[in-house]
């Protein structure tokens, strides 16, 4: 599903942020990245669609991800950012739900319908029509969550899923998370949300995956929780 | 549901039948602003559009106290009282329209896509940077300075780079949904022959009470 | 200056409004052949920095504090066409939202700040760049981006009917002026930290003085020729007595001068002219601090 050989990453002129990263994930699995801040977790992440694209090789459902294939692995790959503010961009939760769906052509009344199955289905039937800005944290981390379900992805990447989420919040979006069918990978520092959400988890330090294993063991390997 | 498109073309002509008034006209004015009284009885909007009309009172008051100053009363009262009533038409308007209905009315209108599309990104982002200005504020409060130019300046640099990096952050938002370059068409408006009517009947209207008086 | 709905009359709205829709359209059709589609979350996002920037109190001088007004900022970053488009944008939402200018006046309105105000800007700052006064350029684009689109925007509402006196004219420049070196300082100080944060240095160099010359010159001159027209100082002669104040003022403090053979009579229409001149500058202020809030939405 996720095939990743020898990546390597940097800006011009600052220091390498991924120094040749290998990893492999199945359909269906769910992996925590973690690991310190600036590890390299999030750019890593970035080049699973092809956001950022470095040296090496990364191919996810059998795509190999390189400019022609872009729009083919963005269908497969969702991403929900860490700032939802910055991913709800357009003016009614509604249209943002319906964004990725007419990106990909589906007919306007077909997307606006499986949006609003997926609004419901994540609690948010009483904002269609809402600006996102009037949400709370809680609100709005769904409705970006909505925004990408939708689409109907095999991959889920999530960026700090539970930041600004209190505890029911966490819990709900656990308990969601775990309905979801797709591969996913989470981005998190919350070490009982991992626990909760993925099985197995792989370990950043400067760049590289330094271990992988049952997200228990390395949460206690390097003492993390 | 009204069309918008028909209230928006409403309010222009209510305007521009305002502006065609000669100065001092006095009369013609009180009979025209016979229409948006009555609307607000209608849809029984709230008496705080009055008050709110008031904020254009500061610039036409500087008009009116020249025309006062130079001894013509009825130019005075005139200015004042026109840009009153074109105030509370345009309040009125966007009570019962919304601000996004309007711009789409605009879009259909045949207002450049692209600008509305950017006017639709502002107002999305609007609050979310007010807020983050304040914040900016409050935390130099917080530290001891309030009034300073140095601060003044270094928040508004700050605020512009992370501007930037907002649209950056975005745009990525964008591209992981498959964003193209071509935002998605939206909904086509639904003219119904009530919206015929209604504007045609809102122009004979005009027209009738701007010829009489 | 943003000019409200119903003062401008007919003829004034027509052509200025037929004026600035080829404007938007043509640089609507510029800004998004130019710019990828990326821009447009970076032109919105850049439009309400600019409402944000304005809750910035920035001091200007004992008591008096300004805000950007943003349009030659934006012309310098992001380029004449799509600063039009952004500035446009910031209009609409400024008059639909905020009433904050007129509906129908926009026909005024985009052409004054989001044509004529960023343009003038853009060909000053590109002029002034070439010569290698990048710094001065920013300054003079912000000054002239607000003065020559107040000034247009005053020429509307005479033309529309509104009868001021030559010399309420010449008090209107001054103010204008004023605003628009408070607008060029402002837009140097943002740009400079911009600069900053971006990692380009520019090299620190005293504005402060230059500017303060330049003011005083400004005004001495607009309140010669405030004083050459009779009419207002008439008014104020009359209402004030400002003319003979100064005199005995002058004449107080300097006893032993041969005060015959001065000009008493410039001097003094001079003085009265600036006493008009702070009077106004005073009222205005006044008028702003006690003006409602706009409200938060």
């Amino acid at each position: 599903m996720i095939r990743v050989e020898n990546l390597r990453f940097q800006y011009p002129d600052s220091p390498p942020i991924l120094q040749g990263i290998h990893y492999t994930q199945a359909a269906g699995e769910a992996v925590a990245l973690l690991g310190p801040n600036g590890s390299g977790k999030t750019t890593f992440a970035l080049h699973l669609n092809g956001i950022l694209q470095g040296e090496g090789l990364v191919e996810v459902c059998g795509i190999r991800v390189e400019p022609g294939t872009l729009e083919k692995v963005r269908q497969r790959v969702g991403f929900v950012f860490q700032a939802a503010e910055n991913q709800l961009f357009l003016p009614t939760v509604l249209e943002d739900t319906m964004f990725g769906l007419l990106n990909q052509g589906m007919p306007r009344e077909e997307a606006e319908q499986r949006a609003r199955a997926i609004l419901t289905r994540l609690h948010l039937e009483a904002y269609f029509e809402r600006n996102p800005f009037h949400l709370s944290a809680g609100e709005k981390r769904r409705a970006a969550l909505a925004g990408v379900v939708v689409m109907e992805p095999d991959i889920l990447i999530l960026d700090e899923p539970t930041t600004f989420l209190d505890p029911p919040g966490i819990r709900d979006l656990a308990r969601l998370l775990n309905e979801l069918p797709m591969a996913k990978l989470i981005i998190t520092h919350d070490a009982a949300f991992a626990e909760r959400t993925c099985p197995e988890a792989v370990f950043f330090q400067a760049g590289q995956i330094v271990a992988r294993g049952a997200t228990a063991d390395l949460l206690d390997e390097f003492d993390w929780r | 549901m009204t069309d918008p498109r028909a209230s928006l073309l409403l309010l222009l002509a209510y305007l521009a039948a305002l502006a065609s008034v000669p100065v001092g006209h006095n009369v013609a004015l009180t009979g025209l602003c016979v229409l948006p009284l009555g609307l607000m009885l209608y849809f029984r909007a709230p008496a705080s559009l009055f008050a709110k009309a008031a904020y254009v009172l500061p610039f036409s008051f500087a008009l009116a106290a020249v025309a006062l100053l130079r001894g013509q009363t009825a130019a005075a009262v005139f200015f004042l009282f026109r840009s009153y009533v074109s105030i509370l038409a345009v309040l009125l308007a966007t009570h019962l329209v919304s601000t996004l209905e309007l711009l789409r009315a605009m879009e259909r209108l045949g207002a450049p896509r692209f600008l509305i599309l950017v006017t639709e990104f502002l107002l999305r982002y609007l609050d979310v940077l007010r807020q983050e200005a304040d914040a900016m504020r409050l935390a130099a409060l917080c530290r001891g300075a309030a009034h300073s130019r140095l601060v003044a300046a270094a928040s508004l640099g700050m605020l512009f780079v992370r501007s930037l990096e907002r649209s950056t952050a975005i745009h990525a938002a964008m591209l992981a949904r498959g964003f193209r370059g071509q935002f998605p068409r939206r909904e086509a408006l639904r003219w119904q022959w009530r919206d015929s009517l209604l504007l045609a009947g809102g122009l004979v209207i005009l027209f009738a009470i701007r010829l009489s008086l | 200056m943003h000019i409200p709905d119903g003062i401008l009359s007919a003829p004034v709205l027509a052509s200025f409004g037929a004026a600035s829709a080829a404007g938007i359209a043509i640089s609507a059709r510029r800004a998004e052949s130019l710019t990828e589609a990326r821009r447009i979350p970076l032109l919105g996002v850049l439009g309400a920095f600019v409402f944000a920037a304005q809750m910035v109190n920035f001091p200007v001088g004992p008591g008096a504090s300004g805000h950007l007004l943003g349009g030659a900022l934006l012309a310098v970053t992001l380029g004449p066409w799509a600063a039009t488009i952004t500035m446009t944008a910031i209009l609409l939402v400024q008059a639909l939202v905020f009433q904050d200018g007129g509906v129908l006046a926009l026909a005024a309105n985009v052409f004054n700040m989001a044509l004529l105000g960023v343009w003038s800007a853009w060909w000053a700052y590109r002029g002034l760049e070439r010569l290698g006064q990048v710094r001065l350029g920013v300054f003079v684009a912000a000054f002239l981006s607000v003065t020559l689109s107040a000034g247009l925007a005053l020429a509307q509402v005479v033309v529309s009917g509104a009868e001021l006196s030559p010399g309420l004219v010449f008090f209107c420049g001054g103010l204008f002026v004023v605003t628009g070196l408070i607008e060029g300082a402002i837009t140097v100080a943002a740009w400079e930290a911009i600069a900053k944060l971006e990692g380009r240095s520019t090299e620190p160099k005293r504005l402060l003085w230059p500017i303060l010359a330049a003011s005083g010159v400004v005004m001495l001159v607009g309140v010669f020729f405030a004083s050459q027209s009779p009419d207002v100082l008439e008014v104020f002669n009359e209402k004030t007595g400002a003319a003979s104040r100064s005199r005995e003022l002058f004449a107080g403090l300097l006893p032993d001068y041969e005060w015959r053979t001065l000009p008493w009579e410039w001097l003094g229409k001079t003085m009265a002219g600036l006493v008009g001149l702070l009077l106004l500058y005073g009222v205005s202020m006044l008028l702003v601090r006690l003006m409602p809030k706009q409200p938060q939405e």
